[in-house]
């Protein structure tokens, strides 16, 4: 069958696109307001994670298939048989998340929440305090700040290996997974049985929004 | 679910192999461990001179100390905020993230130096609010080092302004052994006479077995039967403060037998000549304090010669006869 956009198989919603990328951007922004100094900015980068971050949270549990845990989070079996396929050179498509992704995710996800969960409580020696940092005291949030850049370390290493994964399945598989999680859709996948369902973007804005709103409420004044 | 066609593409190794050199040049450009790994390496290839500080510079005995006060607790191997590291002189002049920290020749475009001066309340100002700040010593200290060119090789000698040193100021470790020994043989005789007079008797000092004297506390109420109870500790007696009492030439004989006696006051008291005579024999006597006194001016020429500081108003530097 020729391989148009008409017969690509709708695969990513777009609140789950806007995410992927926002995450990308603000998590760059971050490391980059850090490293100069910027410190009001970075503090309104790590809110905007923080909604983010719940965001996502909510949409893995009821949001469109392909976002839900439930439909990618596989057990050690699959995971090394995936694996084993995918090192013979002939991974299986999958609709969605595949095994190795699926673990990507949550690894970066667990470490989204604990790297803005650090955050909120660190310091820089200077003028800028998380929104606990005072609350927990300089002891703790010295440590808080010392987690918060080992987790950036671990966050950029999984990144990394992000990266390179999807790197080896289009220079060396030939499988571009960018364009997908651009466009949302995706080529060669038959329809998926059963069929997948989305839900309306307008529950993933108002998920977004109430995240943002507590984020905006625990960053007050900052 | 269908199988992917087989690859086309880079080969595993190939891809790898890319990967392995990205991530070991983003490593080295984007981290402090990366960073340092390749300065060491550039230096054992000789693509790179060590700065190593010479042990007697003036960097290491002069600027390295300031440093090590004010700036390594945030700035140092464990800690290096802003990327920026100043405990060694090899980290001062590579490292930091928000410009040169150390431009060699320019004071004021170095920035550790720049943000010294800033005013207390910009934000960039170091050291941060509530940590101690450097004095003009160590700004001036630094200045010259910087202005000359940062060497870590030039001595003390290369820069004639400097501020001097302080002095150091060594103070002996005490060993309560030791002073306990010490004190062994006039212990008990002071404890008990320091039951009865509190306040009028103690040591010189925690480390010294050395005794002081001070009747004048009393004023009147001391007198020489309060002086004879202090013969057992004669012996240990350096320093005595008899102004204002009641003690008279009868306690001359006591005194004479003091032989580490090296300051006296009876200023105001009942001596006479008889007790200047007496105290001709104690050869460790320095000062004397006699105002008030019936000690005739001969007397005293006598006490002179023998080479007695003899005071006849007050002798503040009887103080300080008795610490030495």
């Amino acid at each position: 069958m020729p391989q148009t956009e008409a017969n690509a198989t709708r695969l990513w919603d777009l609140p789950t696109r806007l995410f992927h990328w926002l995450l990308v951007s603000l998590v760059l922004a971050a490391w980059l307001t850090a490293r100069y100094g910027a410190m009001a900015w970075h503090m309104r980068c790590g809110a905007m994670l923080l909604s983010l971050a719940a965001f996502r949270l909510a949409w893995g549990v009821f949001g469109s298939t392909t976002a839900r845990f439930a439909s990618f989070v596989r057990g050690p079996r699959a995971l090394a048989a995936y694996l084993r396929a995918l090192w013979r050179g002939a991974p299986p498509h999958v609709a969605g998340h595949n095994p190795a992704g699926g673990l990507m995710v949550l690894a970066l996800l667990a470490l989204l929440c604990a790297q803005v969960a650090t955050g909120l409580a660190a310091n820089d020696d200077l003028h800028a305090n998380g929104p606990l940092a005072l609350v927990i005291g300089k002891i703790w949030s010295d440590r808080m700040t010392r987690l918060h850049s080992l987790i950036f370390d671990l966050l950029a290493a999984c990144a990394w290996a992000h990266v390179v994964a999807i790197g080896y399945y289009g220079l060396v598989l030939r499988d571009n997974l960018v364009r997908p999680m651009l466009t949302g859709r995706r080529d060669g996948l038959p329809p998926p049985q059963p069929p997948l369902r989305f839900v309306h973007p307008a529950w993933a804005l108002l998920a977004w929004a109430a995240a943002l709103a507590g984020a905006m409420l625990l960053f007050r004044g900052r | 679910m269908s199988a992917a066609p087989p690859a086309r593409g880079l080969s595993p190794r190939s891809y790898f192999s890319i990967v392995a050199l990205a991530t070991l040049a983003g490593w080295c450009a984007f981290s402090t461990a990366g960073a340092d790994f390749a300065r060491a390496a550039a230096e054992q290839l000789h693509l790179a001179t060590p700065i190593v500080a010479a042990p007697h510079s003036f960097y290491s005995e002069r600027v390295a100390p300031v440093f090590r006060e004010y700036c390594v607790a945030c700035h140092g191997r464990a800690r290096h905020k802003g990327a920026l590291r100043l405990d060694t002189l090899a980290q001062a002049m590579r490292s930091g993230r928000h410009g040169p920290a150390i431009v060699p020749g320019k004071a004021e475009a170095s920035e550790v130096y720049r943000r010294l001066l800033l005013p207390t309340n910009d934000p960039q100002h170091m050291p941060p609010e509530g940590r101690s700040e450097p004095g003009e010593i160590e700004l001036t200290l630094l200045r010259l080092w910087l202005e000359d060119g940062a060497s870590g090789t030039k001595t003390a000698a290369a820069f004639p302004d400097a501020p001097r040193p302080p002095p150091r100021v060594v103070f002996p470790a005490l060993d309560p052994r030791k002073i306990a020994a010490a004190r062994a043989p006039l212990a008990a005789a002071m404890a008990r006479l320091q039951d009865e007079y509190p306040v009028v008797l103690d040591y010189v000092s925690r480390g010294s077995p050395d005794i002081r004297v001070n009747g004048s506390l009393q004023e009147r109420d001391f007198g020489d039967d309060d002086l004879a109870k202090f013969a057992p500790l004669a012996g240990g007696i350096t320093w005595m403060d008899l102004s204002g009492t009641a003690v008279t030439d009868a306690s001359a004989p006591l005194l004479a037998s003091m032989a580490k006696l090296r300051a006296l006051r009876l200023g105001g008291s009942g001596i006479t000549d008889a007790t200047a005579r007496a105290l001709l024999g104690v050869r460790s006597l320095r000062a004397l304090a006699v105002d008030g006194t019936r000690i005739s001016p001969e007397a005293l020429a006598r006490l002179r010669a023998r080479g007695v500081r003899v005071h006849a108003g007050d002798s503040p530097e009887l103080e300080g006869d008795a610490a030495n």
